[in-house]
């Protein structure tokens, strides 16, 4: 079935990763392939102890403490975010019509570290000290919620949860909410706080992790030969979409567009990649159908590349088939590690910004290229590329599957 | 200011996110906008720091916190 061809347009760009916060800093690190990963002190003791955390993040001081007391920093983190992406965007949502716009947000733990938290005390303490709190601070939904609050944003107002693509997700269905005028403007992204040890535990032991605990800034390392693993972090990337005439309208900057969305379904196993990879090509054809760009108009791919032996080997032998070796692939995941629900929010934004700026970032790391990786990796430094349409790809426990379509202004 | 005013006002900032040098003992808890939510989680922190239960039905929107001070100085004499 075809459909008319729709755009929505990034106007603005929310990030708070451990690259940094804005625009500005996460292009200073993130395109000058430099890793963030260290120990984190929440960590200690656990056989994986490092992780890519977001330091120089003060709740108080950047949200105000009335609205970052008793919220968990999964929400935090996104409120931040949004609010860099509006003002990025150039818009004032105290003079907004708040009903037309929506908040759509992808995570995949929510406030897990408030459950944890709680969970302790009901444990060491018994229920009468359990808060209250809890209750609207560890839903998934939250994020999103608190968001409308601070924002005044009364439109349509969703959280997705799809593993890993979540942050993708939920770009892609802000984009069909302005296609189909339920809003004016969308907030969306992801964001994640999971860096709790009980989490941090759990991927150790299924593997997941990188065990480079003696050279931590090291262990993420996509596409590299000597790769055992990704690194987990934390943070939430958000974007400002508007429809073509209504930027249009208001003299907005337009940094990119968003032209596509596929998702799919693996449906093979519940943390490994269908070998095959036909789960995610669909995800991946659809997205470029659904923009009517064909596979080689595609100049840059912005890889889930995890860094795992199983997923970049995978991906890799995805790209050199839906591709051919044309496009300049990156995994940003070198330097900020892997963000689970906001990885696909932070890389499509990355992309974006690639788009706009013409320069594809390093993947970190990347010193021998596995010698199955048959795609053209961007390594060591950031490469001039003149891009018309770039995919991020992100791929989810579960076999959730979701590309993104990013297109030139 | 009271040993028990500054236990109070600390667990009172804390909890509710409003700096302490905006905490006067003739604020209600309606000015300072202390929702349902709020009261309880308040409670709850009071008996976690301190042990003590400060009843929500004590806590009405225009209850000073001076006179919240009170209450939790006579209960503590009492525990």
């Amino acid at each position: 079935m075809t459909v008319d061809h729709f755009d929505a347009v990034v106007t603005g760009v929310g990030l708070v990763t451990p690259a940094g916060i804005g625009v500005a800093d996460n292009i200073d690190r993130v395109w000058s392939g430099v890793s963030t990963a260290a120990r984190t002190p929440a960590l200690a003791g656990l056989p994986v102890d490092f992780s890519c955390a977001v330091t120089d993040f003060d709740p108080l001081r950047d949200l105000g403490r009335r609205r970052a007391a008793r919220v968990d920093r999964v929400s935090q983190l996104g409120m931040a975010a949004a609010r860099g992406a509006v003002a990025d965007a150039g818009l004032d949502h105290r003079t907004w019509d708040g009903a037309r716009v929506a908040v759509v947000v992808g995570t995949s733990f929510g406030g897990v570290a408030s459950l944890e938290r709680e969970h302790d005390t009901y444990r060491e303490h018994g229920h009468d000290l359990v808060s209250p709190l809890l209750m609207v601070t560890a839903p998934v939904n939250m994020t999103a919620g608190y968001i409308a609050m601070d924002l005044g944003a009364l439109g349509p107002n969703q959280v997705v949860s799809t593993a890993c693509a979540s942050g993708a997700t939920a770009i892609g269905y802000a984009r069909l909410l302005l296609r189909t005028g339920a809003c004016d403007i969308a907030i969306a992204g992801g964001s994640e706080a999971a860096l709790t040890p009980t989490g941090a535990a759990s991927l150790a032991k299924m593997g997941a992790l990188s065990g480079r605990r003696d050279d931590p800034a090291r262990a993420s390392r996509p596409f590299d030969a000597d790769r055992d693993g990704f690194v987990a972090g934390e943070g939430a990337g958000m974007l400002v979409l508007e429809r073509v005439e209504d930027a249009r309208s208001r003299g907005a900057r337009v940094r990119a567009r968003i032209s596509g969305f596929g998702a799919s379904a693996d449906g093979h196993h519940p943390s490994a990649p269908d070998p095959t990879g036909s789960g995610a090509e669909r995800a991946i054809r659809a997205a470029l159908d659904d923009g009517g760009v064909s596979p080689a108009e595609v100049d840059h791919v912005n890889a889930h590349g995890t860094s795992t032996p199983l997923n970049d080997v995978t991906e890799a032998g995805l790209i050199n088939r839906v591709y051919g070796d044309r496009p300049a692939v990156t995994s940003t995941k070198g330097v900020i590690g892997h963000l689970i629900g906001a990885a696909g929010a932070v890389e499509t934004a990355y992309t974006v910004l690639a788009v706009e700026t013409g320069l594809v970032p390093p993947t970190a790391n990347l010193e021998n290229v596995d010698p199955e990786v048959d795609v053209d990796v961007v390594a060591k430094e950031q490469r001039k590329v003149r891009i018309e349409a770039a995919v991020s790809h992100s791929f989810g426990f579960g076999g959730q599957n979701a590309a993104v379509l990013v297109t030139s202004p | 200011m009271s040993k028990t005013q500054d236990l109070f006002f600390d667990i009172f900032s804390t909890t509710a996110g409003i700096p302490l040098e905006e905490l006067t003992p003739d604020a209600t808890l309606e000015s300072l906008e202390v929702d349902s939510l709020l009261l309880i989680e308040l409670t709850v922190a009071v008996q976690k720091r301190v042990g003590v239960v400060i009843e929500e039905a004590d806590l009405a929107p225009e209850a000073t916190l001076g006179e919240i001070v009170t209450l939790l100085d006579k209960q503590l004499q009492e525990a």
